[in-house]
């Protein structure tokens, strides 16, 4: 007879296609329109805003990039926020013409928002691209991305985010999952759930972030904040899957979790903040979708990780137990036969390969619509690591970042 | 017009369906499997105890005992292997509740193995120990207690040998009668529990070393 663990299988397994589906669903409804960049009747002003604290290494790479746009010169302002930075970002900044450079001092825990909003003061164009201090857009990827303003509506375009010369192991797994999550973004915007606009480079209406009154500077995660604002107010956010900007990813461990921490606490104070828009029409589809999906995947992911966990402790101190008892009472030690069961189809390992080649197959479609490749045999050992332990360690950063939030808030990060 | 969620969920429920459709019928074909070895396992104990009237009609003792004797280990080894294939269809199956009843139909061959033991014993005086294993069907917080008993058993028969030490493991929650009566008359209380030479009844966790002191290899 079914378990409770059996039910609780069935049901994430039931979850796990449910959402594999949906994308395929959104992908073959809209896959003609996916690529395609519309005309523009006329040519937007932009202010580029790159705020930087200690980037010193990469900075003047990424004005060389922001400089490099195909974007005319007179419809272009550049500039660069020095967040009293106390390496020589700031001196690097200055040595480029045709750019502001601003000093914003911190007078204690400012984030980066606080640096964003003073640049955004000094704007006076329609539009307003942020962009990461660490990271590099192609020339094209501007033109692209304001192309998507095709109506008052739209509040903000995001663009496709790729790591910079990936060159570990884990800045491989990063840059797979960032090409994953690319295509997921480009795809949920047909529904209105682009949940983001990253910070390496998205566009705002500069209208739209004044009315709704610029980046919160206590948020951890502005660039989520952000997007829910816009979308609580009636504004769509598109995705410009042509407008690529590459950025630099932890390349250690430590710095990875760190990060993860930050963005989970981010996520975690943001869905918060604005649970009362749940499941309320007015606040159209972050009520209706982003946020349901947001709270149904913490509630999955940490329910998740309490069935996986009450199985491999139950797991280990039975097996502990038996190992006691089995010396204690002079029984022979006999190795748990996992092979025996193991390739006796049941319900489980069905479903099991069924999603298992579902994930295949969605990575395949989404490498080739992102013109991205992974290849040999790393390559392989790559992707199985990602899709058996990488995304396993997720739902154990969200409950440990839920923890600290509880503990310590948003202020100690 | 049809949204992306309904399509979504719709085509899920199909996929959804037709997976447990599928993990019915795999189940249901595994226990039909088991049914079948069962059958034919009836089949080869009703022969070999026909054979043992012919002999006891017509041949002498001694003729009839070596027959008798040798058939009851082969009867003994297939179900062993019977037992171990039970076992991993007990372990992968999750909506055949038909197992169960084939369950019971094993209990019923090991009580027919145990209960030609005895009697071989009695009436060959064969040189052997007879050892019933009672255990829990349904009580998970025995499992781990079990695994180590069943495997203190294993490890006997390994060293004493199949044809010295004759044993069968019978469910005592299964509600079959011949093992309710089995309880009622030897004062089963729990498991596990182990009756020996149908004198000596060992309630709970057994160790080796005691085990040894009442079998004879």
């Amino acid at each position: 007879m079914l378990s409770f663990i059996d039910i609780a299988y069935l049901f994430f397994a039931f979850v796990t296609i449910f959402f594999s589906f949906l994308m395929f669903v959104l992908y073959y409804e809209n896959r003609k329109n996916l690529r395609s960049t519309p005309l523009m009747s006329e040519i937007p002003s932009v202010s580029v805003v790159i705020p930087a604290y200690n980037e010193e290494k990469s900075i003047a790479d990424t004005i060389k990039s922001v400089l490099n746009f195909d974007y005319p010169k007179d419809k272009l302002k550049v500039i660069v926020v020095d967040h009293s930075s106390t390496d020589r970002t700031g001196e690097i900044a200055r040595q480029f013409s045709g750019i502001t450079v601003l000093k914003k001092l911190r007078e204690g825990r400012e984030r980066k928002a606080h640096a964003l909003n003073y640049g955004l003061k000094f704007a006076d164009t329609e539009m307003a691209a942020c962009v990461d201090a660490d990271s590099y857009p192609e020339p094209d990827s501007l033109a692209k991305a304001v192309a998507h303003f095709t109506s008052p509506e739209v509040g903000a375009v995001t663009t496709s985010i790729f790591v910079k010369d990936p060159k570990n192991f884990i800045e491989k797994l990063q840059n797979l999952e960032y090409i994953l999550i690319v295509w997921a973004r480009k795809l949920l915007e047909s529904v209105g759930g682009v949940y983001v606009t990253p910070g390496p480079l998205s566009i705002y209406r500069l209208s739209a972030l004044r009315e709704v009154g610029w980046f919160d500077e206590k948020n951890m995660t502005e660039d989520i904040e952000i997007a829910w604002r816009l979308m609580s107010r009636g504004y769509l956010i598109k995705m410009s899957l042509d407008s690529n900007v590459f950025t630099k990813a932890p390349s250690k461990f430590k710095v990875w979790w760190h990060q993860r921490m930050r963005w989970n606490v981010g996520g975690i104070q943001t869905s918060l903040k604005y649970m009362p828009a749940l499941f309320k029409k007015e606040y159209k589809s972050l009520g209706t979708f982003v946020l349901p999906f947001f709270f149904f995947s913490y509630v999955i992911s940490v329910f998740g990780m309490a069935v996986f966990m009450y199985i491999t402790i139950k797991g280990a101190w039975d097996f502990s137990y038996i190992l006691f008892k089995s010396y204690e009472v002079g029984a022979s030690i006999k190795s748990p036969v996992f092979f025996d069961y193991i390739f006796l189809p049941s319900i489980f390992t069905i479903f099991g390969i069924f999603i298992f080649l579902l994930s295949l197959w969605w990575i395949r479609i989404s490498l080739k619509s992102t013109n991205k490749k992974i290849s040999g045999l790393s390559g392989i050992v790559e992707l199985l690591i990602y899709l058996s332990i990488y995304i396993t360690i997720f739902p154990f950063s969200l409950l440990y970042s839920g923890i600290k939030y509880i503990r310590e808030g948003a202020e100690e990060w | 017009m049809v949204s992306v969620f309904t399509k979504a969920f719709l085509l899920t429920a199909v996929v959804f369906a037709a997976g447990l459709l599928v993990g019915i019928w795999l189940d249901s074909s595994r226990v039909q499997d088991l049914r079948d070895i069962f059958e034919k396992r009836d089949f080869t104990f009703n022969d070999a105890r026909l054979q043992n009237l012919f002999y006891q009609t017509f041949s002498g003792d001694n003729e009839f005992c070596d027959a008798a004797a040798r058939s009851n280990i082969d009867f003994s080894y297939k179900i062993y292997s019977d037992g171990l294939e039970l076992e991993k269809v007990e372990k992968v199956n999750r909506f055949a509740t038909q197992l169960i009843q084939e369950k019971k139909r094993y209990a019923l061959l090991q009580l027919q193995f145990w209960l030609n033991s005895v009697y071989l014993k009695q009436k060959c005086g064969e040189n052997y120990t007879t050892l019933l294993y009672f255990y829990s069907q349904y009580d998970e917080s025995l499992a781990s207690d079990q695994n180590v008993q069943s495997r203190v058993i294993l490890d006997l028969i390994n060293k004493c040998g199949s044809e010295k030490l004759l044993s069968a493991p019978l469910p005592i929650d299964l509600d079959v009668g011949m093992i309710n009566l089995l309880k009622e008359k030897y004062g089963i209380t729990k498991a596990p529990a182990i009756l020996i030479n149908e004198k000596v009844l060992l309630e709970g966790l057994q160790s080796k070393e005691d085990l040894e002191k009442l079998i004879e290899c």
